[in-house]
């Protein structure tokens, strides 16, 4: 329980005054005189009146639901919105997600003066008029010109790694270009931290005001700051809320000489049927199209059948509709290659058949005198069966473990074993655990002691790490620290999943591509060790970008790119040369996709109580043209009023009903 | 008045100086020191007639028949006292007045006693009544200074009580003076008429009247507030009353008003009048009763 304005409770001391006013009251309720002779005469003329003298007797009354309803008022927490000048520090929070990319008219509503125009206002109508974001940007600049010449700006906005200040205590002038420099983002947007960081800067400075350009669609809740900072909502255009999204995409290879087949999931989030030309392109030839219709809110499953092989393919809608980023995705096709694992061990029957049901191509280490012997031919990971690690101390080996994805089995932690508590498994979420639940698994004892710096447990028994995984140096690896063969688990039905589950997740670091992935996200990327350097090209515009380093190190986890679509991902060596290049198709965050109301929770347009921490956004009042106004809360007037009723109700007692 | 005694002893001594001044020749059945119309034994002299017989021999002019020789009689005015009745109210509102203040009814039952011993002091005959809705309490006429003593403690005895009607208590004929003189009424005169039925039957019966109206001062200016329920102490009728400014000044218009307009009454009629409040000094009530509407 909290209360918004503890000086409300001075308010308080009314309430002893009442007690006074009724202690202190006179009573004259019956009063005999000698004759009401005279009083009679005295009151003829009043008499004559008696309507108006009926509703002087009411007074009472009516100062009492006078003061009855401003208490209500009061309770309601008024607030209105008076003119007012913009605070000396003002926080602009700009809402530069990806659904801020809506466009806010339609193409045929501004194309209006027909093809063969190619000005900066024509190319803007075709796609749509300004986006959200642009308005909301003219916005702001227009009421810093108007309201708030003289103020200092901050302003947030999303980016890499969360929200960041774009500008700090800045100018008008400096806001402008700071303004300017937002550029949309579309990977996933923190609402929460974002509003948090702009109320602890509001919070810091004196005479600070928040104002929050947005459309609203924020698909996560976010409880606005506490602390009584004055704030704005300002309403980004909301003309269009028809989208269109892809909402999956893959593509699986042709197998045994059958061409490859894709499955597309396309989801319309408008509140209309759309009519859409669905193309695939196979490394950039037109592949495959057609029309499709789409209901109303309908999610709908498209197969393509018949693709030639290719390495990437896209798929591209083409519809009237406000987003355009989310109508492209990429697929690169998959199911196709086996993989080849080298298992190094004594032999587990039970695993080799598991691995062979995988579509594993198993290649067998052969162990010579002075350990297991690495084999010429090339394999994608490899698998340690409970082999001692001074069996793999030599150089060949170690580049081997490093530069591939390891399964460690009964290995890989230098300890004890010990035995594993009765009790149920905690199954961790894990592409490696899908499906997989290990009831009733019997596993006698694991090795316990100092696990690897990148492991995670995927299976605890209590606190026990049974199974754990995790990246190193952009290399999956997996640790199973009991052995299999004191286990019943391989009796199981559910082992050959979990190998399977394992082979994919391994496997699926063959260096070939990089996959897909948000945009402005982290990504673990594989290294060369000859890498010197790296960037990312953009394969539609040729753009280039340097990867990220750190101290002029190449670092592993790289940022991916912002915008979404197709890059390139080149590794250099130290001349300059390239060594391999991978593609990555970057999407955006789909949950910006829906335009719809209910893709709305979020922050309110009115200061929030403690009990309404996670106020929606839709419900507010429209705030839209709150340009130099700021809502002023009107409670302590009401409770003001209602003292002041209460006293008037007072005097009118002690003098009779009327004043 | 302090003690309990209607009157204080300087009170008594300031009024043995005077006595009740009636603008009439008075036939009372005593002899007393007022001027009777009828010819009597003073010494002023009236007229001269002849001797009939059964004529007082004491009254033969001796020298008129030694020079005339016929008998006559002289006449002198004959001195009588004047018979002076007092009424009272007792009714239940006059029982009204302040605490530490006289009421109203103690106030009227001074004021008679007042009227009374000066009457007593001149030789006049005193009787006195206590009416509400008819006469309640009667003292039967009484003559001499001494018998002051009667007067006043039938004064004191007296409650107030009841409802009152001045009209109905004297239209009983005895409540009525059977002999021309003079009545006082000591009465709030809170009345529909303002009691000016009562006054004409009064002046029918040949009295001189004086009419004394005894108000408390909250009567005259109320001090209320708030909103109130007025209870009639006589009929108990009930008034609601919410009071603010305006109803005051009305009522005080309505008292002035009431007084005003039994004054003209009185003034036509030549009945004398006089308006007290309960907050006037005796003394100065008494100066005003027995200066004002004709005493000596």
């Amino acid at each position: 329980m909290g209360f918004d304005s503890a000086a409300s409770w001075w308010f308080a001391l009314a309430l002893p005054a009442i007690a006074a006013m009724y202690l202190l009251k006179k009573t004259y309720d019956r009063r005999t005189v000698p004759s009401t002779l005279l009083w009679e005469r005295a009151l003829q003329d009043s008499e004559a009146n008696r309507p108006w003298q009926r509703l002087r007797r009411r007074l009472l009354l009516l100062l009492q639901l006078l003061a009855a309803a401003l208490l209500v008022l009061a309770l309601t927490e008024p607030y209105a919105w008076l003119p007012r000048s913009a605070g000396a520090q003002v926080v602009i929070l700009l809402d530069n997600s990806a659904s801020m990319q809506a466009a806010t008219a339609r193409a045929e509503e501004t194309a209006g003066s027909g093809p063969g125009r190619t000005s900066p206002a024509a190319a803007q109508a075709e796609k749509g008029g300004p986006t959200r974001l642009e308005a909301a940007k003219a916005d702001l600049l227009q009421w810093v010109r108007k309201e708030a010449k003289h103020s200092r700006f901050t302003v947030i906005a999303f980016g890499e790694g969360g929200p960041e200040s774009v500008l700090s205590g800045g100018t008008a002038g400096e806001l402008e270009a700071a303004v300017g420099s937002v550029r949309p983002f579309y990977g996933r947007a923190a609402y929460e931290e974002a509003v948090s960081l702009a109320g602890a800067i509001a919070r810091e400075e004196k005479e600070a005001e928040l104002r929050l350009y947005t459309d609203g669609q924020w698909p996560e809740p976010a409880g606005w700051p506490e602390g009584g900072i004055p704030y704005t909502v300002v309403r980004a255009e909301e003309k269009r809320t028809d989208n269109i999204s892809v909402v999956q995409f893959g593509v699986r290879s042709g197998t045994s000489g059958r061409s490859a087949a894709g499955t597309a999931s396309v989801k319309n989030w408008s509140g209309r049927e759309m009519e859409l030309d669905v193309s695939v392109y196979a490394d950039s030839r037109l592949a495959y199209q057609r029309k499709e219709t789409v209901k109303a809110g309908e999610q709908k499953t498209l197969a393509i059948g018949s693709l030639p092989e290719a390495q990437v393919y896209r798929l591209a809608l083409t519809a009237d509709d406000a987003i355009r980023e989310d109508n492209t995705a990429h697929a690169f096709a998959s199911g196709a290659q086996t993989s080849r694992a080298l298992l190094a061990g004594e032999g587990n029957l039970f695993l080799e058949k598991a691995l062979a049901l995988a579509g594993v191509e198993v290649v067998k280490a052969t162990k010579g005198e002075t350990g297991y012997v690495l084999p010429d031919s090339e394999v994608d990971w490899i698998v340690l069966d409970s082999v001692a690690e001074a069996e793999f101390r030599s150089p060949e080996w170690q580049t081997a473990l490093a530069g591939k994805p390891v399964w460690y089995i009964h290995t890989g932690i230098e300890g004890p074993e010990e035995p594993v508590p009765a009790g149920i498994y905690t199954v961790a979420e894990h592409p490696v655990t899908r499906y997989i639940r290990l009831q009733d698994a019997h596993i006698a004892s694991v090795l316990t002691g100092r696990v690897p710096l990148w492991a995670r447990p995927l299976v605890r028994a209590e606190s026990r790490p049974l199974i754990m995984a995790g990246e190193e140096n952009g290399r999956p690896r997996l640790l199973f620290a009991f052995d299999l063969r004191r286990s019943d688990l391989p009796l199981r039905p559910e082992f050959p999943v979990l190998v399977q589950n394992a082979a994919e997740w391994l496997g699926a670091a063959k260096p070939g591509q990089l996959g897909t992935a948000l945009a402005s996200s982290a990504k673990e990327i594989p290294l060369s060790a000859l890498a010197a350097d790296a960037k990312w090209v953009n394969t539609d515009t040729g753009e280039e970008k340097p990867a990220h380093r750190t101290a002029g190190q190449i670092q592993v986890s790289q940022t991916v790119p912002a915008v979404p679509g197709l890059y390139r991902f080149v590794e250099l060596d130290q001349q300059g040369k390239e060594i391999r290049n991978r593609l990555l198709a970057v999407g955006m965050d789909g949950r910006e996709s829906n335009l719809s109301k209910a893709g709305r929770a979020a922050a309110s347009d009115r200061p929030v109580t403690g009990a309404d921490r996670e106020p929606d956004l839709a419900a507010g009042t429209a705030s839209r043209t709150a340009d130099g106004r700021s809502a002023v809360p009107l409670m302590m007037a009401a409770a003001a009023l209602v003292l002041l009723a209460v006293l008037a109700e007072g005097e009118v007692y002690r003098r009779g009903h009327s004043l | 008045m302090t003690d309990g005694r209607l009157l204080p002893d300087d009170m008594l001594v300031l009024l043995d100086r005077a006595s009740l001044w009636s603008r009439r020749r008075m036939s009372g059945t005593r002899q007393g020191r007022r001027q009777s119309r009828q010819q009597g034994s003073s010494l002023e002299f009236a007229d001269y007639r002849l001797y009939v017989p059964g004529d007082d021999l004491r009254r033969l002019d001796w020298n008129a028949y030694g020079r005339t020789g016929k008998p006559f009689l002289k006449l002198f005015l004959d001195e009588q006292e004047l018979p002076v009745t007092l009424y009272i109210d007792a009714s239940a509102s006059m029982a009204f007045g302040e605490q530490g203040q006289a009421a109203k009814f103690r106030y009227a039952r001074q004021l008679a006693a007042c009227i009374g011993y000066a009457a007593l002091s001149g030789g006049d005959r005193i009787a006195a009544h206590l009416f509400g809705e008819a006469v309640r309490d009667t003292l039967p006429p009484l003559a001499g200074k001494a018998s002051a003593g009667r007067l006043f403690a039938f004064l004191e005895t007296g409650e107030a009580g009841g409802r009152g009607d001045l009209a109905a208590a004297l239209a009983h004929p005895a409540a009525r003076p059977r002999r021309p003189g003079m009545s006082w009424i000591f009465s709030d005169f809170l009345y529909e008429d303002a009691g000016s039925g009562a006054l004409t039957a009064l002046a029918a019966a040949g009295q001189e009247t004086v009419a004394v109206q005894v108000l408390a001062p909250e009567e005259v200016d109320p001090q209320l507030t708030g909103d109130l329920k007025l209870t009639d102490s006589e009929t108990g009728a009930q008034k609601e009353v919410a009071l603010s400014g305006k109803v005051l000044r009305q009522y005080r218009e309505a008292v002035s008003g009431h007084t005003e307009s039994l004054r003209a009454f009185c003034l036509t009629r030549g009945i004398g009048f006089v308006r007290l409040t309960t907050d006037t000094p005796l003394r100065l009530a008494a100066m005003e009763l027995l200066g004002g509407p004709g005493m000596r």
